[in-house]
């Protein structure tokens, strides 16, 4: 009762000149706000977040349908070309597939057309077979020295550009010594194999 | 009293108000999907280029 009647009191005393109360009813309401704001924050906080999660599992559910439908065409379509797939092995293998281009066009068709074939050099060629995952476009250079006829050579060369594994011939030497011409063949054929990794400059090494 | 509390409850209630907003401000802005989840979700296209295998086909056949 004490303290009802001094909070009265004291009430009293504020309210007792005009501007006094006004200045007191201001006070209490910008209070009041502060107040109100205080605990309406973290409700506004909590549903807009959770607005904005509703929003993005939407995206993600349609996002995922449409990626399931995708993968079963995707099924489909790898279903009807399985057959094929030795033949795609064959015009760009994963991994250089050295031993087989070399038997294959190149020492196959070297024979067909009566030609001799003195050397094969590749340039930066990985032996191991990748990894399927993560592959990349990579080239194989090489330099071929063969010796025959001349129209033999020619009928390599286009029987080479036949070939279903793609071989980009660079340049063509040839050197003449009697009815057979040696020719030095550079070349680039393709395949799918580890990303070539190019180490940083900038780090590793020591520093005086 | 009042009087001088009157200034500094309205500070105080701008300062509020306005760290209220910029904070509805940046959920707002906040991506909605994380990253990881995009890349789950990335579109594929399942269509296989026909033509290239029919030439490779008509290529090893001749």
């Amino acid at each position: 009762m004490q303290f009802y009647e001094k909070t009265l009191k004291q009430y009293n005393q504020y309210t007792a000149d005009p501007k006094k109360k006004n200045y007191f009813e201001i006070a209490l309401t910008l209070g009041l706000m502060i107040v109100l704001l205080l605990m309406i924050y973290p409700a506004v906080t909590y549903i807009l977040n959770l607005n904005k999660e509703i929003q993005a599992g939407r995206v993600v559910k349609e996002g995922l349908s449409q990626k399931i439908q995708d993968l079963q065409n995707a099924r489909n379509a790898f279903a009807d070309v399985q057959t094929d797939l030795p033949l795609l092995q064959l015009a760009l293998p994963i991994g250089s597939d050295v031993d087989k281009y070399v038997q294959k066009p190149l020492e196959d068709l070297a024979s067909r057309h009566g030609l001799t074939l003195k050397s094969i050099q590749f340039a930066d060629l990985p032996i191991s077979q990748p990894a399927t995952e993560n592959v990349k476009l990579r080239d194989m250079d090489f330099t071929l020295s063969l010796t025959g006829g001349y129209t033999n050579l020619n009928d390599f060369l286009k029987d080479l550009e036949k070939f279903v594994r793609v071989t980009n011939v660079d340049s063509i030497t040839l050197k003449g010594s009697g009815s057979d011409v040696t020719v030095t063949i550079s070349a680039v054929t393709n395949f799918l194999g580890s990303p070539v990794i190019i180490p940083n400059q900038t780090s590793g090494g020591t520093t005086p | 009293m009042s009087k001088n509390l009157v200034p500094i409850l309205t500070a105080f209630l701008i300062v509020l108000v306005m760290f209220i907003a910029l904070q509805v401000i940046n959920i707002l802005n906040k991506a909605p999907i994380p990253e990881a989840t995009q890349k789950q979700i990335e579109k594929l296209d399942p269509t296989l280029d026909q033509k290239v295998l029919q030439d490779i086909k008509s290529k090893a056949g001749s």
